[in-house]
This record gives structure tokens, C-alpha cells and sequence, in this order.
């Protein structure tokens, strides 16, 4: 078969694809066109599709229909059994909306004026109805005007600081052995990943399992694996350890079929979470059928791994919704999940109560729900300690559109993006994170996007924003804003490199420095000291442009990036970069190097695919490179940083059908490893990188 | 199906029945674009919704020059690329698995290509996307991704070599 053939019919196998209702060219007019306007729920259109293929599909539905039912009913009184167990081991939790004795069950506070905490399940019930019919088209928010720039001057702390480079650079060393953690976006909040260690233990997830392998011997052993009690249809996505902890996360997905009431004459309005968009159309005899319905919720398992090679379970915690991301602050894990259109599952319950998600088997309460001015999905944050993860210390719902999450050391910031203006804006939500608890502190505007994950950061309670925006002539402008503990904004920097757009950004204690580009690659310093008047400090101007900053040292700056043709913009390569920042007015390039014929890296766009450690002299990440034959080959590369330069210490190349950016490179003392879901290689640091060892952990 | 330049004159102006008409033409395949890069239906749904908003919004800054096809779908890979930074997490078997169980072939095999296809990694599902659904050259791809249309091109040879040897393996 050639490949315009196979194109084809790649092509061919979508069209049978369902689109979903809410994206139908009528929908999308009513909105545009009134945008407040309520609907009537909207008739699901017989399509002129229900052919001979659908009517199959659809017998295939009634005919697998009584097994559900059955597998339903039997889950059912499962889940209840946990749930009673559940209850009767943790008394106090029955008596949980009335005794509540907890910091962190501190009424909830606004976020401005922008998500507000609901009065009552009435008020709930109605802002998602009316949010749903007019989606997420929203109309004329203003940009708040800074009105108060009463500004604290922070004194610049040179010891956090020290300890942010020290972070930035990755070194970790609690116990005796000298070990890489995974790449963080912010010190001090950790992140799960897919490959972890302690030092002597490695950790690697795949599918449903949890594989551990001992690195002490002289060979690598897998000693022991985890399988988690899971469904057929749970993965395991990520996991975090931490000394004698190890924390699983999982994504559960049980699958139902939903029956309409009888007297229900309308089709359920079109839910993203609704596996019927992917072809099962509900015919007229077959009303009672509604869809198949997926419904997602995530657990954490805490496992004790005193003894690795036999895991113990200490306990698990849920909550509804698909997984998002996750962070732990010293021995608290805030869980983020997304429940999808929250309309179907409001209006299909009376509102006295029983129409919210669950964390942990209980419904949140009302007065824990944020409500925006409009919008139907909700992000479920809910806040664990692993010692005892049964108790869940706090938890909010922040009913959206969409949103965008970044976590500081003290604060929790949602944003998203508005287009209404002349310019995009951005608002942004602040949500302090006090041992568990969680609450609002206050909204804010900024104009423009931000374009990269590091371009927002959090420094002692204080909030740095880097942006990007379009005018309507299309010409780029970008801003930095700051602000105070209340979200206040304090000061603006504006206009800086006109034309061009933020790449890559990192801060610095109260330095910030970041990459811009159009055809050259600007590296920029700013002095936020005074959170009132931050200061462009140097500017420096190269060819090509980086994606990602990583300090190396005390007075450097690594980029990973690309070169390109400052006439063209061509790309010519992957390009790493060292910068002198010893003194930011006067920033200089040191050395650069260009990975020849290479032109792409996970490194790129996943922060958690680089190794960057300056006290053990590794950068390490994947390439992709083209091949003579014009074939294409990726691998792993080490690089060193000496006497100026970038030297190449490692260039292995990789099994083609590990995707790239499930590879991560970790070092325990002396021995460096390149680990993945599937395989564990294993080289001598002090002996040339010599290979040692490859063990197959997943038969493939 | 072909783009009507007064159509887009209007929708520049404001008018949301031209721009419903213009959407028209490419909402089915905006979303199996979606739909086939980012491999799970609610994120896919939302990739596009975003989309309509943004270049409802922002169709005031579309070029005379550049055609509305190319711009929409640029603006939705964008939305993709954005959320493969964010979660590499709902990846495999979050479509059609009930659908296995049915027994018609025409269907089966559209099942089994898009799960073999959903096993390339993201950014070949994001090349080939942008080919098939939404018209790219190699070149114009590897202008969108900062990537030379050689490897552009060698990329997708790689990809559709893979996906063949699955295909006739199971």
C-alpha cells in the first residue's frame, strides 16, 4: 500500500466520525449571535447518517446492554460496601458538614469578582444551566484599572534566592546518595512524573503497573511491581515518591449506559465526556437508550515503601473528574481534576442537593463552589496529606470555561483568556494554599497571553506575569506585571520588544530573564526589587531563539532552543546556548553549539524531559535528528559544560518505538541511566559513559 | 466547499451568518483534526470551541491574503500543540473501545486504524493531521512547527511505515 493510499484511508476512517452537537454551525451562529440568550435544550437532529452502519452499532448497544446492566448493579454495591467501610473506620468524617474544626475549613472567600463562592445548590443549578447555553462566548469584560499601586517593597533575600539557584540547577541530596529529581517548574513544589527514584530504588509506570528496580546490586533487578487493584479500563498516569512514600495517580473510567426518564422526549444535550459523539446515534424506537456515558475519577494510592521490594497500601483518596495535574508541598498533595460539562449531571438531579462531584465519595458542599459569570465545567481542587490520605484537609470547585493552572509555593493561580477587546486578555485568579487549606484572595487582569509555562511565577507570596499580545494590525508588543500579596498589581513594564514574541522565560529571585524573538533571539534582563517599577537591566541579541532557560551555576544561563537564519528564519538545528549573567546589564553569550541535522527535542515542550544539573555537569535530553537516507533517528545526548564549552559526553540511540518524551535521564552517585516505562539502560559516569547494562522491564 | 472572498469580507466586518457559513465548510473537519491529534473527544471538542472563539474574535486581524482555511486551522494547531505540553495523560483507549465489540467490518476496520493510528506519537499525529484534514503542504507544516519540510516529509514516511507494520500485524 503506498502512502497516499494509507493517508486515505486514515482519512476515510473519520468520517464516520460523530461531531459533536455543540459544535454545529447552527449552535455556533445562536451564540454568536445572542450571546446570553437561554436555550431551550436543544433536540438531538436524527442525522441523515443513521444508515445501515449506525443501526449495527446500535444493536450492538442493546445487545451488550443487559451485561452493563448487570456489571452496574454489582459495582454499585461494591462501591457502597468502601464507601460504609470507609465511614465507620473514619467516624468523624459522617459528621463532616457540621463539625468542621479544621483550619482549613475557613469560609470561603470571592475571588474578585471574577469566580464567587455559591450561596446555595439552587444558585449552582442555575448559573450552569444558563452557562451552558451560552457556552463560553463570553461578552465585554473590562480590565480591571490598577487603582491601587500602594506598593511593599520586598527586601531582596539573598539566601531564598541562593536556594532557588541551587534548585534551578537540581541538586538534591537529603540522603547519602547523590541522586537527580525530576525537572521542576518552581522550587519547592513537586511534580509527579512517569520515572522517579529515591536514590537506590528506580520507579517506572506503565499501563497498569508500577515496576521498581534496585540499582544497588551490580546489576540492575526489578524487585518488585505494583499493580494496583484496578478496573480494565484504569491507567496509571504518574507517580511521586517521597522517602518511604510512594504516591500512585490514576485514572479511572467507568463506563455506563444512561437511560432516559420515561417521559423525556429530548435527546441529552451533546456532554464532552459522552462516548456517543464517537458514532452512536440513538434511533426513534430506541428513545430509552440515551448514550454510553463515561465517567472519569482519579485516585491517589499511598503506598509504604519502608521495604520496596514489598509495597505496602497505606490507603487512597478520589475524586471525580479526568486528571489535570498535581503538586506536593512538603507531605501535601492538591489534586486537580476536570469534570466536563457539569449541565448534564445538574440538570438530571432535583437542586436540593446530590448534583455535585464527589471527593472521596461525598458531594462537595455548595458553599465550596466557585461560580464564574459564566461557564459549565469544573476543576475539582482537593488537598491531602499522605500520611493520612483518607481525610481530605480542603477542596474547592471552580466552575469555567477553561483554565490554566500554576501552582507557586503559596498560592494556587487559575487563568485563562478573553478575546473580547481590542487585545486578548488574560484573568487571573489567586487561591492562597495554607497546610491544606485552600481559599481566594483575589482576581486580576493583565493584557495579553502567556506564552510560556515559565513566564508566570511566584516569588515570596508575590506574583510576577509575562505577556504577549496582538493588536488588530497584527504587531506583537510585550508586557511584565507585577503584584503584591493581594494580587494588587504593583507595577508594569511595557513595550518591550515590540514585534516579537516571549519564547522562554525563568526568574531568578527578583531577577527575571527571558527570550523573545522574531528572526534574532534577545535575551532579556528585568530588576523586579522594586515590585513598583521593574527595570529592563541589558538586552542581548543573537541568532536563533531558545524554548527553555535553566541557570546553570551562580551566574549563568543555559537555553535550549533552536539556530536559524536571521535573513530567512529557517530553522537550521537544535541549538544549546550558555549566557554570562554575572552582571544583567551587560549579559554575553559564552559559547553555543549546534546539534547538526537535528531538529527537534521533548526537551522543547516538556520541562520534565531534561536533565540540567551543574554540580554533576549534565545536560541531558532527546533529540530527533535526520539521518543520511533521509530516515529519521533519536537520541539520548550528554552534554558537559567545560572550560567554555559544550562537550558532547553521550550520544545513544534510541529504540524507535519508545516515543521520545517518555525517556527520562537520572544519575544515583556514579551511575547514570537512561529510564522509560519499557527499559532501564545503565552507564558508568566515570568511565566514559560506558554502557553497562539494558534491562526490559515490559515485554513488547 | 470553495472559500467565497465576500464571504469573508463580511465576517471580517462582524457578521456572524457569514462566519457561521464559512465555519460550516470546515467544522466536521476541524474536529476529526482535533479529535485524530489529541485522541479523546472532550479535549478535542474543547480544542475546537477555543478555536471558533478565538478566530471569531480575532478575524478582524486575518491578512486578505492568506485564506481562511489555512488560518483556522493554524490557529486549532496551536490549540493542539498547547495541550500536548500540558498532559501527555489521556492518551490510549479513551475512544471507541465499546465499539470493539461490534461486529461490522467496514466499521471494525475504521476502529482498527484509528487506534493505530492513536499509537503514533503526538506530534506524527499532529503532521499527518495537518496533511490529510487540513490541507498543509509539508511545507506550509514545517513553517507552522519551526521544523524543515524535509524532515517534515521523512517524519510522515516514518510515521506511515509504522503504521502499516501495525496494521497488517494484528
Amino acid at each position: 500500500m503506498t502512502d497516499q493510499d494509507l493517508l486515505k484511508q486514515i482519512k476515510n476512517s473519520a468520517e464516520q466520525i460523530d461531531i459533536p452537537d455543540s459544535l454545529a454551525p447552527d449552535q455556533i451562529t445562536n451564540k454568536l449571535q445572542s450571546p446570553k440568550r437561554k436555550q431551550k435544550r436543544i433536540h438531538f437532529p436524527l442525522k441523515a447518517a443513521s444508515s445501515a452502519a449506525a443501526v449495527l452499532l446500535l444493536c450492538g448497544v442493546l445487545w451488550t446492554n443487559a451485561k452493563l446492566t448487570i456489571n452496574d448493579a454489582s459495582r454499585q454495591n461494591t462501591t457502597d460496601a468502601a464507601v460504609q467501610m470507609k465511614e465507620s473506620a473514619v467516624p468523624d468524617s459522617e459528621s463532616h458538614s457540621v463539625a468542621k474544626t479544621e483550619q482549613t475549613d475557613l469560609p470561603k472567600k470571592d475571588a474578585g469578582s471574577l469566580y464567587k463562592v455559591a450561596g446555595s445548590y439552587e444558585q449552582i443549578n442555575d448559573a450552569v444551566l444558563s452557562a451552558s447555553s451560552s457556552a463560553s462566548f463570553t461578552d465585554g469584560a473590562e480590565i480591571a484599572e490598577a487603582e491601587d499601586l500602594a506598593v511593599d517593597v520586598k527586601m531582596k533575600d539573598s539566601a531564598s534566592a541562593r536556594k532557588e539557584i541551587q534548585a534551578a540547577t537540581g541538586s538534591a541530596s537529603k540522603k547519602e546518595n547523590d541522586f537527580s529529581t525530576t525537572n521542576l517548574q518552581t522550587e519547592g513544589v513537586d511534580e509527579s512524573d512517569i520515572v522517579k527514584t529515591d536514590g537506590r530504588y528506580i520507579y517506572t509506570v506503565h499501563e497498569q503497573e508500577i515496576m521498581i528496580t534496585d540499582t544497588a546490586q551490580k546489576s540492575l533487578i526489578n524487585v518488585a511491581s505494583i499493580h494496583p487493584d484496578l478496573e480494565a479500563a484504569d491507567t496509571v498516569l504518574e507517580l511521586y515518591v517521597d522517602q518511604n512514600t510512594l504516591l500512585i495517580l490514576v485514572q479511572r473510567c467507568d463506563t455506563s449506559l444512561e437511560e432516559s426518564a420515561a417521559d423525556e422526549r429530548y435527546y441529552k444535550e451533546s456532554d464532552t465526556e459522552d462516548t456517543s459523539s464517537a458514532g452512536f446515534i440513538p434511533l426513534e424506537g430506541c428513545a430509552k437508550i440515551n448514550s454510553i456515558q463515561a465517567d472519569y475519577s482519579t485516585i491517589l494510592y499511598v503506598y509504604d515503601i519502608t521495604d520496596p521490594a514489598s509495597p505496602s497500601l497505606k490507603g487512597t483518596a478520589s475524586q471525580d473528574g479526568i486528571y489535570q495535574t498535581s503538586r506536593k508541598i512538603d507531605d501535601i498533595i492538591y489534586l486537580f481534576t476536570r469534570k466536563n460539562s457539569l449541565t448534564s449531571t445538574v440538570s438530571s438531579k432535583d437542586a436540593s442537593g446530590g448534583i455535585l462531584p464527589c471527593v472521596n465519595g461525598r458531594e462537595i458542599p455548595y458553599d465550596h463552589v466557585y461560580l464564574p459569570e459564566e461557564g459549565n465545567q469544573g476543576l475539582i481542587v482537593s488537598s491531602v496529606s499522605i500520611s493520612n490520605p483518607e481525610k481530605i484537609l480542603d477542596q474547592v470547585m471552580i466552575v469555567h470555561n477553561y483554565v490554566e493552572i500554576y501552582v507557586g509555593t503559596n498560592s494556587i493561580y487559575l487563568y485563562h483568556y478573553e478575546y473580547e477587546a481590542e487585545e486578548p486578555v488574560t484573568r487571573i485568579a489567586k487561591f492562597c494554599i495554607e497546610n491544606g487549606g485552600i481559599n481566594a484572595v483575589d482576581a486580576a487582569s493583565v493584557k495579553g497571553e502567556i506564552y510560556d509555562t515559565f513566564a508566570i511565577h511566584e516569588y515570596q507570596n508575590t506574583l510576577r506575569v509575562l505577556t504577549t499580545s496582538y493588536n488588530s494590525q497584527g504587531i506583537s508588543t510585550n508586557r511584565l506585571y507585577t503584584f503584591d500579596e493581594n494580587l494588587k498589581q504593583a507595577g508594569m513594564l511595557d513595550h518591550i520588544a515590540e514585534g516579537e514574541e516571549i519564547y522562554a522565560a525563568r526568574y531568578l529571585g527578583d531577577t527575571v530573564y527571558f527570550i523573545t524573538y522574531r528572526n534574532t533571539d534577545p535575551l532579556f534582563a528585568v530588576d523586579l526589587s522594586d515590585l513598583s517599577n521593574p527595570k529592563l537591566l541589558g538586552e542581548l541579541k543573537i541568532t536563533g531563539f531558545s524554548e527553555y532557560l535553566h541557570f546553570w551555576e551562580d551566574d549563568k544561563l543555559l537555553g535550549i532552543g533552536f539556530e536559524t537564519d536571521p535573513d530567512t528564519g529557517r530553522t537550521k538545528g537544535l541549538k544549546l546556548v550558555m549566557f554570562d549573567i554575572s552582571d544583567p546589564v551587560n549579559l554575553k553569550t559564552i559559547d553555543s553549539l549546534i546539534i547538526d541535522n537535528c531538529y527537534h527535542s521533548p526537551a522543547l515542550y516538556n520541562y520534565k524531559c531534561i536533565l540540567a544539573d551543574s554540580t554533576r555537569n549534565l545536560i541531558g535530553f532527546v533529540t530527533e535528528c535526520s539521518t543520511n537516507d533521509n530516515d529519521y533517528q533519536s537520541n539520548y545526548v550528554i552534554y558537559a559544560w567545560e572550560d567554555g564549552h559544550f562537550i558532547n559526553k553521550l550520544t545513544e540511540p534510541l529504540d524507535q518505538t519508545i516515543a521520545s518524551d517518555l525517556l527520562r535521564g537520572l544519575y544515583i552517585n556514579d551511575a547514570f541511566y537512561i529510564a522509560s516505562p519499557f527499559e532501564i539502560i545503565s552507564y558508568e559516569m566515570n568511565n566514559d559513559f560506558l554502557k553497562q547494562q539494558k534491562l526490559q522491564l515490559i515485554n513488547r | 466547499m470553495k472559500e467565497n472572498l465576500q464571504q469573508i469580507k463580511k465576517a471580517k466586518s462582524g457578521d456572524t451568518e457569514a462566519f457561521a457559513e464559512l465555519y460550516r465548510i470546515y467544522y466536521a473537519d476541524l474536529y476529526r483534526f482535533a479529535l485524530y491529534t489529541l485522541k479523546n473527544p472532550s479535549d478535542a471538542e474543547d480544542a475546537v470551541s477555543e478555536t471558533v472563539i478565538d478566530v471569531f474574535s480575532s478575524i478582524r486581524k486575518l491578512r486578505t491574503e492568506e485564506s481562511f482555511q489555512a488560518w483556522i486551522f493554524k490557529i486549532l494547531s496551536a490549540k493542539c500543540k498547547r495541550r500536548f505540553r500540558e498532559s501527555r495523560h489521556l492518551s490510549d483507549d479513551y475512544l471507541l473501545d465499546t465499539a470493539k465489540e461490534d461486529k461490522s467490518v467496514d466499521l471494525t476496520d475504521n476502529v482498527h486504524i484509528r487506534n493505530c493510528f492513536f499509537r503514533l506519537k503526538n506530534e506524527e499525529r499532529l503532521i499527518i493531521s495537518m496533511h490529510i484534514f487540513a490541507g498543509y503542504t509539508s511545507r506550509e507544516i514545517a513553517k507552522i512547527l519551526h521544523i524543515n519540510a524535509n524532515t517534515i516529509r521523512s517524519k510522515e514516511s516514518r510515521a506511515l511505515k509504522k503504521l502499516s507494520a501495525w496494521l497488517n500485524d494484528e
